[in-house]
């Protein structure tokens, strides 16, 4: 991992058409602004990480309980 | 092609019907072809996306349609770029079910859809920047809602 320290005001390059650039820092607070192209998906990490987790339990899946489901949609 | 799957044993499937995951699913970056399985009851709003590569990993997917049709994510050209050259009516959405022992627990990741390119093949699950949408949207609760609202 890269550590850089940088001051409110500062930018980051990554690659040649991502910019991080630090805006405001208020106590422990860092708002940061990110130019990117609109194809680069930028998340906070603690969202992608709920996704992640909930795949994950996606996997395992009672085929039973789907199968009652589907029947009680079908009544419907 | 034969397929070793999950949930339905060895099947063939058409190797040029798989759908392609560029980007992969989050938390399974080893998978990036899945087969979709569709049942034979074409009234089902479920269907499965088996990985080629990794037979233990395979999701239920609900098509929003049937159960919530006013499901409308903002979703722009731009986000979707991964998938190519986009025909916003030559794409199709389906939300991953999670589906534990207990049926009203039933859920459906409503937050990160899966999105296809009919044309080309190309997968991604998208997370929405929409805020309306919950990664654990409750079915059950939701099709009580709907009975209620019938009556």
């Amino acid at each position: 991992m890269l550590a850089l320290t940088r001051k409110k005001g500062d930018s980051i390059m990554i690659s040649d058409n991502i910019e991080i650039i630090i805006l405001e820092v208020q106590g422990d607070q860092v708002k940061l602004g990110i130019n990117a192209p609109r194809s680069v998906t930028i998340h906070r990490k603690e969202i992608y990480e709920q996704i992640q987790q909930e795949n994950k339990t996606a996997l395992d899946i009672s085929k039973d309980t789907l199968n009652k489901f589907a029947e009680i949609l079908k009544r419907n | 092609m034969l397929l070793k799957t999950k949930h339905f044993e060895e099947i063939d499937i058409d190797e040029n019907k798989l759908v392609s995951f560029e980007e992969t699913i989050p938390g399974f970056p080893n998978s990036k072809r899945y087969a979709f399985l569709f049942s034979e009851d074409e009234t089902s709003p479920f269907c499965w996306m088996q990985s080629i590569e990794e037979s233990e990993v395979a999701f239920a997917l609900l098509n929003p349609i049937y159960i919530l049709p006013d499901y409308s994510p903002n979703v722009t050209v731009e986000e979707l770029s991964v998938l190519g050259e986009i025909d916003m009516s030559e794409i199709a959405v389906y939300n991953i079910l999670v589906v534990p022992k207990k049926i009203e627990d039933i859920s459906v990741n409503l937050k990160a859809p899966i999105v296809i390119n009919l044309q080309n093949k190309k997968g991604v699950q998208i997370i929405l920047s929409d805020d309306r949408y919950k990664i654990r949207h409750n079915l059950q609760q939701e099709i009580q809602k709907q009975q209620k609202g019938g009556e």
